[in-house]
């Protein structure tokens, strides 16, 4: 296990990559943002994107699809996994360009702070910058996360 | 400035709490009643990613019909139009199968856009709290939205 303690600020990683297929842009958006541009292809042609692009919630949520698929990878090659537990939020999340169907989004994360918990003894939060790139090396979405990552046992 | 406005609800069941989980967040204490259990919240809760994107449906589907708008308008193609993004948002508390959320939006400042007429640019807050008032989540979202065709609104 990977403690707070061990936890190196700067410690950056390429999560994985997703494309973006335009069944699953529809199929998201239908439950959890239904707006026609997001999940009908002649509606979202007359937008101002002119053609189907994903929620930035899809773009977000697969951010963290990424983040459990690469802690899944590490885990089967063996290397230690952090002993992270709930976030309890974050900051600056900004939507840059649109997510097209077809559109292949890679993602990062970068620690850029630890902080010792004042309430909880037992764990620290860990903040982090994070990204995601379209084919085109254009970013496309960012933020600051957080996490609690549990210290280690004195 | 204007009041929370309620625009939904909704009870997060376990089996879709471990749908939306099982698809982007898969960590054990929102797939796994028995890993659950075991974990420091006790029991199934809902994914946070989870909580966010079910504010953002009921957001949409709480908009005013535009349907008897032009069918090419802004407004029935994109009815809340174009987020910017989030300054912050937190997770409060747990939500765990069994909860009913109740969904808030509160615009803080509205103004017409500088680059895009017939557009407007909204500050707002938004929440879910638990049917006990407890606050669950809230963040604040910049968005840019069509005004409402000519003659409805």
């Amino acid at each position: 296990m990977n403690y707070f303690e061990d936890v190196e600020i700067g410690l950056s990683a390429t999560l994985g990559s997703h494309t973006f297929t335009r069944e699953e842009i529809i199929a998201f958006a239908t439950d959890y943002d239904p707006q026609p541009f997001h999940t009908d292809d002649e509606a979202a042609k007359r937008s101002p994107f002119g053609a189907l692009c994903a929620s930035g919630w899809h773009t977000a949520a697969t951010w963290m699809k990424c983040l459990m698929e690469y802690q899944t990878r590490s885990i089967a090659e063996g290397k230690p996994v952090r002993a992270a537990g709930a976030s309890p939020g974050f900051r600056n999340m900004r939507w840059l360009k649109p997510v097209y169907a077809g559109d292949t989004i890679t993602y990062t994360t970068a620690v850029t702070e630890k902080t010792a918990s004042r309430s909880k003894p037992e764990w620290g939060v860990v903040r982090s910058y994070n990204t995601g790139t379209n084919q085109h090396g254009e970013l496309v979405f960012e933020f600051e996360g957080a996490v609690l990552v549990r210290r280690r046992k004195l | 400035m204007p009041e929370p406005v309620e625009i939904g609800r909704l009870t997060f069941t376990e089996a879709e709490i471990r749908r939306f989980a099982g698809a982007f967040d898969p960590q054990g204490f929102h797939v796994d009643p028995e890993a659950a259990r075991q974990s420091p919240f006790g029991g199934l809760v809902a994914s946070g990613w989870h909580v966010v994107c079910a504010w953002m449906g009921a957001f949409v589907r709480a908009h005013p019909s535009a349907a008897d708008s032009p069918v090419d308008h802004p407004s029935v193609i994109a009815p809340v139009g174009v987020g910017f993004g989030l300054q912050g948002l937190e997770w409060k508390a747990p939500v765990r199968a069994g909860d009913t959320l109740v969904f808030f939006t509160q615009v803080l400042e509205a103004r017409a856009s500088g680059s895009r007429p017939g557009w407007s640019v909204f500050h707002r807050r938004n929440s879910a709290r638990r049917e006990d008032g407890v606050e669950v989540m809230a963040f604040e979202l910049r968005h840019m939205a069509p005004d409402p065709a000519p003659g409805r609104g």
